[in-house]
């Protein structure tokens, strides 16, 4: 597999895709690293915990039907719809380049703005929901 | 929960045939996948877009056979059934793999298949996890 030039990130989202709208992602998934630490150790003992996941993106402002503006606007809140980001575009049965991503998640934020004589950008965060379906 | 994902079926898709309809790959059948050997209490996980609106709906299923054949004889099993749409939407599910309820082997082999409208067009995407 080799590295990855992302030109051609597709992301979808609660059942559009928006990937034409996007210009940045990222996908953070984490544990808590509990500290187990007891009397008697002589060094920070660490435990691994609960497992988070969330997404942050931006893009440029576009309103109008089925544009990204409407859908991400009125998915803030939403539990439950799907995320899925595939960094290298999509190749069926790929598990290397044209794989990727995919988590229910919930939309937390969703802004824009910007200064005179830019496009309009927009921002959005979704955090990953729950182990099971 | 956070999952990579392999792309089973990228597909634009129409019901041609009026008798299309129920579970089996009656419409049509998406790329095989061999994802290896999966353990009792392995959970897969599946998630499904579609990307388009239409009059008919579309009705996707995730298979899961112990070779590569898929043959009249051998279709695999229905794993995972989505809800059938006609309007975009996105679905996740988690199945815990029942090992007891294998034929011989660990199934490592899926696919998606889908039952659709008659002359109903519609994009869609379905992925499980790797």
């Amino acid at each position: 597999m080799s590295s990855v030039v992302l030109t051609n990130a597709k992301i979808l989202l609660a059942g559009y895709d928006l990937s034409g709208d996007f210009n940045q992602i990222a996908l953070e998934y984490q544990a808590e690293s509990l500290d187990a630490t007891v009397f008697g150790n002589t060094s920070r003992v660490r435990q691994g915990g609960l497992k988070t996941s969330r997404a942050t993106g931006a893009g440029f402002w576009q309103a109008g039907n089925n544009a990204v503006d409407p859908v991400l606007f009125d998915n803030v809140g939403v539990d439950d719809t799907v995320l899925m980001v595939f960094p290298g575009g999509i190749t069926e049965g790929s598990t290397s380049t044209g794989s990727g991503y995919m988590q229910k998640v919930t939309t937390g934020r969703y802004g824009f703005g910007g200064a005179v004589g830019e496009l309009l950008p927009f921002t959005i965060e979704v955090e990953g929901r729950g182990a099971g379906a | 929960m956070i999952v990579r994902a392999v792309a089973l079926q990228d597909a634009v898709s129409t019901g041609t045939a009026c008798a299309c309809s129920g579970a089996g790959g009656s419409c049509g059948t998406g790329t095989i996948k061999d994802l290896g050997a999966r353990g009792p209490g392995d959970v897969l996980r599946a998630g499904l877009q579609i990307l388009s609106s239409a009059a008919g709906g579309v009705k996707v299923f995730i298979q899961a056979n112990s070779s590569s054949g898929y043959t009249a004889l051998n279709t695999g099993t229905d794993l995972v059934a989505f809800t059938s749409r006609a309007c975009r939407d996105s679905q996740f599910q988690a199945v815990q793999w029942n090992c007891a309820s294998a034929t011989s082997t660990h199934r490592g082999f899926y696919r998606s298949i889908y039952s659709q409208t008659c002359t109903s067009t519609q994009k869609w995407l379905a992925a499980m996890s790797a």
